[in-house]
């Protein structure tokens, strides 16, 4: 006889230490995950490790503290290959997926008049970096919120240089067809880079004819200031590196220098090395708990979430699908009420929920679609069902003391 | 048993009203009545002085927890007609949403000036319609910190102006200073409401462009110290009705400085507590205001504490006002705090101003003690730190400490504000709770 099988949230919570926090007497309620997510203890006591233990530089001494850092780094590298189906070579640590963005765009060889095809919900990071390098072409979405699956093969017909992929909106959750809008890509000859800050630790994101990948630490219960960027080998090859110095060369004269070979090349000074041994950890505590339980987790507590948001009249949601892929997230607005500042207030110091408020770094998205700010509830592993229910019933409330729920 | 004191002339006159609060928010304050049941406190048991104080001093906390459901009254919604709300920031003590009633507002800010006649007139004249603001951005309401903010994002809906500032006042850049002094040209307000340092900053930075045209000055949110009246004095006329005022996000406008200079507090629209620990305090003596709103049927505050320190008067003053004197000090975390022979012993914020003076050399200071008991006295001016000027200051300071201890000097550019953008003159790392101390009057 197999005894029941205990929900993820549950037997994860003891792990996230930040979850026994009290603000002014109440637990926290974490549902700002889309913005970073909580670190177990593995991460931390990881972090810690590497100070306490290890201290030493990468890729510089011959003394055995800088060849263990070495050897740890290197090691996490490799298991980033293991979870992206990159070779090790092909993995750059960069500060976040922000700047492996902008190493992509500031770097990559485009002919002149070159476009750049971008999702409307992509992040302000997967954007802005193209602006002024090549034309930027929307890829429109349709009045559910997803991905106009039409309107992007008629755009990639065109033969654009480049299409971002955003593997899932961080407003909306909503996952997009990678696969499919990859591989049509690749016929028509363009770069393909994938966006998957808000997917990673979420679900899988190996797929094929992706030749770039990009996501931070911080949203796969990873630390803060570390990221990703992987490459096929040789488009990872013809980018120019943009920051050069300590690390990036093999060689040096008073005039000339040799470049280091891939991946070392776009390493410039000394990482963050806590940041690489922590993102290790979290990588492992993923793995762990495996990709599989992992997405089963995310589609059911973003189901709560959208039928809690959809069957409260007073509430609008962005983006409504029956069919489509989401993950925990949900953003909402509510019709003659700018100030959703206020609510999220309220939410944090009366009731112990903590999510975000604004245009999420998705203004051309939110503002098509919302008209104005959202309020965004977005969860992860240590989020239960009932903690949905608790964080509606809790804006029922707020609405009604502000007086604008009927 | 503790017991309340009623003292003529400062809370015994509002005592009936406090009940009567009480008993309203029993009735209408959802958190109120659980919090009375919590201490094992029945309505019938809240019907005198010793029934009043056995109810355990509220705080921002309780505050801040439960709003907006469990704090607003019955059938109050914040979309209801006359509210301002009120945000302060922060994550610690400071951070608080309130809501108040327009019209309570103005007659606690009425009676308030009752102490100072020409600051009462020169206000409610008809003429005195426009108003601008340069105070710390978290206190003001709008989101003033940005350059690309115009006068109409940042007009409030009672016509107050509020002027661009950054968070941490000296790193204003030029042209954001320029932007607010092009919009007080513009605008000509007739009065201005302002925190004290930052209008002598602005001061500083106009050169020879003035303001004497304005017709009133309110010198708000952090205390007015003697180097900021300095340069304020010499910026206005002489006959230019300014006041430094005593205002809560919580309550609005609650003490006044009056003409002659003492600080009066309004008892007519509160009823008034000093406490010092678990003890009454007598005139001379620190202690930590107590407020509970008198006629609030929105967001009723009982025994509230407020966390600022008085010095209640022990004499009458000579402008004549009835609304009792007190000495505001400044908050407990900004006390410099010794220890002697006699017990602990407090030097608060605005002794420290009143030790400084209006030192000529110095534009600005910050007096700051760290947890090892060090003192670093940092400004920013002309003067020398070799000079006498300077050399008197310290002197002065030191006379007001145990004998053995040091301050270090240091002249600066800049001196940061607080998170808030509050400006902090004075602060201590060592932290007490005011049961612990003993002041130089208080045996
Ligand atoms: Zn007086």
């Amino acid at each position: 006889m197999t005894s029941l099988p205990v929900d993820l949230a549950s037997r994860v919570r003891p792990d996230f230490p930040l979850l026994e926090r009290q603000v002014d007497g109440r637990n926290v309620k974490y549902f700002d995950s889309a913005a970073t997510s909580l670190t177990p203890t593995s991460v931390v006591k990881s972090i810690v490790r590497y100070y306490e233990h290890v201290g030493a530089n990468i890729h510089r001494g011959k003394y055995v503290l800088s060849q263990e850092a070495s050897d740890q780094v290197e090691s996490v590298r490799q298991s980033i290959s293991r979870l992206t189906g990159y070779l090790s070579n092909e993995v750059v640590f960069t500060a976040n997926a922000t700047s492996s963005m902008n190493l992509v765009a500031h770097g990559l060889p485009l002919r002149p008049g070159a476009s750049v095809l971008m999702p409307l919900d992509a992040h302000h990071s997967a954007w802005l970096p193209w602006r002024g390098r090549a034309a930027v072409e929307t890829i429109p979405l349709g009045p559910d919120a997803t991905i106009d699956l039409e309107a992007y093969e008629r755009l990639v017909r065109h033969e654009p240089s480049v299409v971002v992929i955003n593997h899932s909106s961080n407003v909306t959750g909503f996952y997009a067809p990678v696969q499919q809008m990859a591989t049509l890509a690749k016929q028509y000859g363009a770069v393909t880079i994938l966006d998957a800050s808000q997917s990673v630790g979420h679900r899988s994101v190996a797929f094929d004819d992706v030749d770039f990948l990009a996501f931070s630490g911080h949203k796969m219960l990873g630390p803060t200031g570390i990221g990703v960027l992987c490459g096929r080998y040789d488009l990872l090859d013809s980018i120019r590196p943009t920051a050069i110095g300590g690390g990036t060369v093999d060689w040096v004269d008073s005039v000339e220098h040799t470049l280091r070979k891939l991946p070392h090349r776009f390493e410039a000074g000394t990482p963050h090395i806590a940041g690489i041994f922590g993102l290790g950890a979290a990588i492992k505590y993923l793995e762990a708990i495996g990709f599989d339980a992992l997405a089963q987790h995310d589609r059911s507590l973003g189901e709560s979430m959208m039928r809690a948001a959809v069957k409260r009249p007073y509430l609008r949601c962005v983006g409504v699908s029956d069919g489509a892929d989401h993950g925990a997230i949900v953003s909402i607005s509510r019709n003659g009420l700018r100030d959703l500042n206020q609510v999220a207030r309220i939410l944090g110091d009366s009731y112990g929920v903590m999510c975000r408020t604004g245009h999420l770094c998705s203004q051309p998205f939110v503002d098509q679609f919302a008209g104005k700010q959202v309020l965004r509830v977005s969860g992860y592993i240590y989020n239960s069902p009932g903690e949905v229910e608790y964080v509606f019933e809790a804006l029922d409330e707020i609405f009604e003391s502000i007086g604008v729920s009927a | 048993m503790i017991t309340l004191m009623l003292v003529e002339g400062i809370n015994k006159a509002a005592f009936e009203q406090a009940l009567e609060e009480v008993a309203f928010a029993l009735k209408s304050v959802p958190f109120f009545s659980e919090y009375l049941f919590e201490q094992g406190l029945r309505p019938t048991d809240v019907r005198d002085t010793t029934g009043f104080a056995a109810i355990r001093p509220t705080t921002k906390i309780e505050y801040r927890r439960n709003f907006p459901r469990g704090v607003l009254a019955a059938g109050k919604t914040l979309n209801d007609p006359h509210i301002l709300t009120s945000k302060s920031s922060g994550t610690g003590g400071e951070r608080l949403t309130t809501v108040t009633h327009t019209f309570l507002l103005a007659r606690r800010a009425r009676n308030t000036l009752r102490a100072n006649k020409p600051l009462l007139e020169a206000l409610t004249a008809p003429r005195f319609q426009s108003v601008a603001r340069y105070a710390p951005p978290n206190c003001s309401d709008v989101e003033c910190a940005t350059p690309f903010s115009t006068m109409e994002d940042r007009m409030l809906a009672d016509g107050t102006l509020v002027l661009p500032v950054s968070h941490d006042l000296l790193a204003t850049p030029p042209a954001m200073v320029n932007q607010a002094i092009d919009e007080i040209d513009k605008l000509q307000p007739h009065w201005l409401y302002v925190d004290p340092t930052h209008l002598a900053f602005l001061i500083r930075s106009m050169g020879d462009r003035g303001l004497s045209d304005v017709g009133a000055v309110v010198l708000t949110y952090t205390l007015c110290t003697g180097v900021a009246r300095r340069q304020i004095c010499a910026s206005f006329e002489p006959t230019t009705p300014m006041a430094e005022i005593v205002s809560m996000s919580e309550f609005g406008w609650l003490a006044i400085e009056c003409p002659v200079g003492n600080m009066h507090i309004n008892n007519l629209d509160f009823f008034l507590e000093f406490w010092s620990g678990s003890r009454p305090t007598r005139p001379g003596e620190l202690g930590e205001l107590l407020v509970t709103s008198l006629g609030d049927r929105l967001l009723p505050h009982i025994r509230y504490r407020t966390g600022d320190i008085y010095r209640l008067g022990e004499h009458s003053c000579a402008c004549k006002s009835t609304l009792p004197i007190v000495r505001h000090e400044g908050r407990l975390p900004n006390m410099l705090k010794f220890k002697t022979p006699r017990g602990l012993e407090l030097l608060s914020p605005r002794d420290v101003s009143d030790l400084i003076g209006q030192a000529e050399g110095i534009d600005l200071y910050r007096l700051d003690q760290r947890s090892d008991g060090g003192l670093q006295l940092r400004y920013v001016g002309d003067a020398d730190p070799d000079s006498l000027e300077v050399g008197d200051i310290v002197d002065r300071l030191r006379g007001r400490m145990p004998a053995n201890e040091k301050i270090e000097v240091k002249k600066t550019h800049q001196i940061e504000c607080g998170r808030s953008g509050k400006f902090v003159s004075c602060s201590s790392e060592i932290a007490l709770e005011l049961d612990d101390i003993r002041t130089a009057s208080s045996d």
